[in-house]
């Protein structure tokens, strides 16, 4: 047997759990990821669904050389609007969602007090776990015009004349999600800024303190510098994601609950177009032509902001 | 011995990921009757005898063993997911032996991703696009299991019913609930739907303004702007996502049951495409909201927002359906309230004239269809000829007579309300339920001191006509016309209230404008001439 076949062997019989381990997830990977990404060849079917899984195959191609559907996306009236919504968005999320974690990560690890830093800590990160239901349900209660706490307060107090409609309006929508993304999620990406910090050398802190520098000018020129790797890489990602799912995963979510037939025009992002257009009325391939859509724009966003910033900073995640 | 511990554990884990991956399966096929799967069903005894819904000779009667099949409920207000919980299923399996392994639908689209995956179980119970299951690659057609399990079932349906749920292959693969031919609508002494739009009035509020006539459009306006001078925090009109066609419907425009309607001639119209007819309602209500006489948020209420607006007490009028009148009331009336509604009993006028004339143009609410899955279809084919017959379709609506309601001298159920819902099972697993059964119960209502729907129930009927014709331009799901059908919902959906809450004049006619160009777009005319040829058809059968 071959000197480096022998070789391979036995490293895989050294740690052979382990691989195991390793295979199944793989095989996790093969099953739920990678095979029914097979279904992707519907977006350029007439598929119909009564034809089962096999019809993802055998079903015709469709018209205009497979781009039917997507063409019918492109000029749909509201594709503007949809396309508009979901960078929009998204884009905000990321000036606000994206550096309000890493203030947060900064002013807590400037306390003193470890218990006060520990109950902030967990009390900021517990929103996370709050589903959107449940917000919606709050901000529902909250911002309502009949009954709201807001509104009836503030007309208490004369300060309006009447309530404020938040809800069912055009010109709120953005700032309710941006809002509502930040305080949910502020706490949770916090902890892996956080962690990231704790991996800093405290020498070069002790140092910089001999040196006569303030805490200002630790955070500046050791902190920042000291995670700036952890920052790229999440960069990177929520860039990925300006298409799809916004930071965090949360556009279609917050569209889904807190969207209306009235507030559409700045709510409707792709994902959940999709999902209106494609899904509820089972136009399963027009659904997938969108998904495709989406993904393959996130993955190109991915490459280039990858490679931008390899180039930038020499940090990135390939 | 470490090496050993890691080996195993990884060998479990492998098992775990193996074991949850196939363990996915929706309800499959669990048919395990014992001996029912005989093709000869038996008839009666004597040939000669007349079958009857109280004949002994029944097919359902004949095999009441256990058996138990998969059943997805697309019912997602069931207050319940098991069989075998409340009064209704246990009589139900106490009588015929039949349970069901329930899947009950978790949103609009739980249904539509099941069967797209191809795991269909036993029987789909299921009230919207019906015409999805239609087909023989999803459902066995029930003219070829009656004959061979319940052939004397044919002599007890109605044949205008069969008629109604006939598709153009010639088959019929569920007997709608809630069937009425045109005999019903031509009869004036039958009531309409505990579902009919209206609009509904504060009687404090009412009296506090004057008590001015409500008798056309122009009064219900003029009423709203009075509410708004006397009472400045309170919500003059509110209307919402669910219930919002009373006002489109006494304008004159109604598209409800159908996207088309019939003129003179016998051609086929779509009334959404009137543009000046849509443009006067419309501009209506984006009148009303930029004077502040309509909730906007309210445009976006589901049903249990509405009924919370209405108990917190800052609403003066609301549209509804007539039921609904009786659901405020008795709301306010549990919270102490003395506050009542008042729901009109005619429509309002507009341009001098009753312009409410509404088409029925459905086959039938719900179907109970027996899937291409099932391999011994047998006992469910027999379970909805015992569904169909009345002591079926009082126990499935009405529930366990003497536990759930007792008669009361005119023979209508008086519902034991201390019960509840979830425990009784009425109008749950209701598969083979007739209007008249439901109707009878809506007319003892829970608060007869206060409740108004039964007389609702027969003002409005004399307006109502049918063209059970109509009921069959509905296109089959994935094709040309169910594309062009969603497009027209899915674009009147997004647009009709930006529309209405268009901030001025140019705002209004830009927002209307872009509605109607987009509209157009579609294939409209291919679309009306489709649903002409299939409505020229079926009149001519």
């Amino acid at each position: 047997m071959p000197r480096s076949k022998n070789k391979f062997l036995k490293g895989l019989r050294s740690q052979l759990a382990l691989q195991m381990i390793a295979i199944a997830g793989l095989f996790v990977l093969a099953v739920f990821a990678y095979i029914p990404m097979s279904g992707i060849i519907i977006a350029f079917k007439d598929y119909k669904s009564a034809a089962g899984f096999v019809g993802f195959f055998t079903s015709p191609w469709t018209s205009q050389n497979g781009f039917k559907h997507f063409i019918a996306f492109f000029s749909d009236p509201w594709f503007g609007r949809v396309l508009k919504n979901t960078l929009g968005i998204s884009v905000l999320k990321l000036l606000f969602s994206f550096p309000a974690p890493i203030i947060f990560a900064l002013a807590l690890n400037e306390l003193r007090l470890s218990k006060f830093k520990r109950v902030v800590q967990t009390v900021s990160y517990l929103p996370h776990f709050i589903s959107w239901v449940v917000v919606y349900g709050l901000v529902f209660t909250f911002l309502n015009t009949q009954t709201g706490f807001v509104s009836r307060i503030m007309v208490d107090l004369g300060l309006w004349s009447e309530p404020y409609n938040f809800l069912a309006n055009e010109s709120t929508f953005w700032t309710l999600a941006v809002i509502t993304d930040v305080w949910k999620e502020l706490g949770w990406w916090s902890i892996i800024f956080l962690a990231a910090i704790t991996g800093i050398d405290p020498g070069l802190y002790e140092a910089a303190k001999v040196d006569g520098a303030s805490r200002w000018r630790c955070v500046w020129h050791i902190t920042l510098p000291g995670i700036k790797g952890t920052v790229v890489v999440l960069l990177i990602l929520a860039l990925g994601g300006l298409f799809s799912g916004g930071m965090g995963g949360s556009n279609f979510d917050q569209t889904y609950l807190m969207g209306n037939n009235v507030n559409y025009p700045t709510s409707m992002t792709i994902g959940y177009y999709a999902y209106q257009t494609g899904i509820l009325n089972q136009r399963y391939s027009y659904a997938t032509a969108v998904g495709l859509f989406q993904s393959v724009i996130s993955v190109t966003l991915v490459g280039l902001s990858n490679w931008s910033s390899k180039k930038l900073t020499g940090e990135g995640i390939v | 011995m470490k090496r050993l511990t890691g080996f195993i554990l990884a060998l479990v884990m492998i098992a775990a990921l193996v074991s949850g991956c196939s363990s996915s399966q929706p309800a499959s096929s669990s048919s395990t009757s014992s001996g029912s799967s005989s093709a000869a069903a038996s008839t009666s005894g004597s040939s000669d005898e007349e079958v009857t819904w109280d004949s002994n000779s029944l097919s359902w009667k004949q095999d009441t063993s256990p058996v138990t099949y998969s059943l997805f409920l697309d019912i997602s207000w069931a207050p319940m997911d098991v069989w075998g919980t409340d009064h209704v299923s246990q009589k139900v399996t106490e009588l015929t032996g039949v349970s069901f392994d329930v899947t009950k639908a978790q949103d609009s689209s739980h249904l539509d991703m099941l069967m797209a995956s191809g795991s269909y179980p036993d029987a789909i119970f299921v009230y919207r696009n019906k015409h999805k299951y239609e087909n023989p690659n999803v459902s066995q057609p029930w003219n070829e299991l009656i004959p061979e399990y319940a052939p004397e079932f044919t002599d007890l349906i109605d044949p205008s019913a069969i008629e109604a749920a006939t598709k153009d292959d010639g088959n019929f693969y569920t007997l709608y609930t809630h069937f009425r031919d045109e005999s019903y609508w031509e009869d004036p002494d039958l009531p309409v739907s505990y579902g009919e739009p209206d609009l509904m009035f504060r009687d404090d509020v009412m009296e506090a303004i004057g008590s001015p006539k409500m008798e056309s459009i122009d009064d219900f306006y003029n009423a709203l702007k009075l509410v708004k001078e006397k009472y400045a925090d309170y919500t003059p009109y509110l209307e919402t996502s669910l219930n919002n066609s009373a006002l489109k419907n006494w304008m004159g425009i109604e598209f409800e049951y159908s996207d088309f309607k019939v003129d003179e001639n016998g051609k086929l119209y779509m009334p959404l495409r009137n543009q000046e007819q849509m443009k006067e309602y419309l501009s209506f209500k984006n009148k009303l909201v930029r004077e502040g006489l309509m909730s906007v948020e309210g445009l976006t209420y589901d049903f249990e927002k509405q009924k919370q607006a209405v108990l917190a007490g800052k609403v003066f009028s609301t549209a509804a359906q007539i039921y609904d009148v009786d659901i405020f009331n008795s709301g306010l009336n549990d919270a102490g309230s003395d506050l009542r509604y008042t729901a009109l009993d005619t429509p309002l006028t507009y341009d001098g004239s009753v312009q409410y004339a509404p088409v029925y143009a459905s086959a039938g609410f719900a179907g109970l269809y027996i899937t291409t899955a099932c391999k011994e279809p047998g006992r469910l084919i027999r379970l909805m000829e015992f569904m169909r017959s009345p002591e079926g379709d009082r126990l499935t609506q009405w529930g366990v007579e003497g536990a759930d309601y007792t008669l009361n001298a005119d023979n209508l159920p008086v519902i034991n309300n201390d019960i509840e819902w979830k425990v009784r099972g009425d109008n749950v697993w209701y598969f083979g339920a007739s209007f008249m059964v439901e109707t009878e119960k809506a007319m003892v209502p829970a608060n007869p001191e206060f409740s108004q729907v039964t007389n609702l129930m027969y003002a409005f009927k004399k307006y109502w006509s049918s063209d059970t014709s109509l009921s069959k331009c509905e296109p089959l799901p994935e094709t040309e016309e169910s594309e062009t059908k969603t497009s027209i919902q899915t674009l009147w959906t997004n647009n009709c209230n930006i529309i209405v809450t268009a901030r001025d004049d140019a705002e209004f006619e830009q927002r209307f404008k872009t509605f109607y160009d987009d509209l157009e777009r579609l294939d409209l005319d291919g679309y009306i001439s489709w649903a002409q040829e299939i409505y020229d058809n079926a009149k001519d059968k």
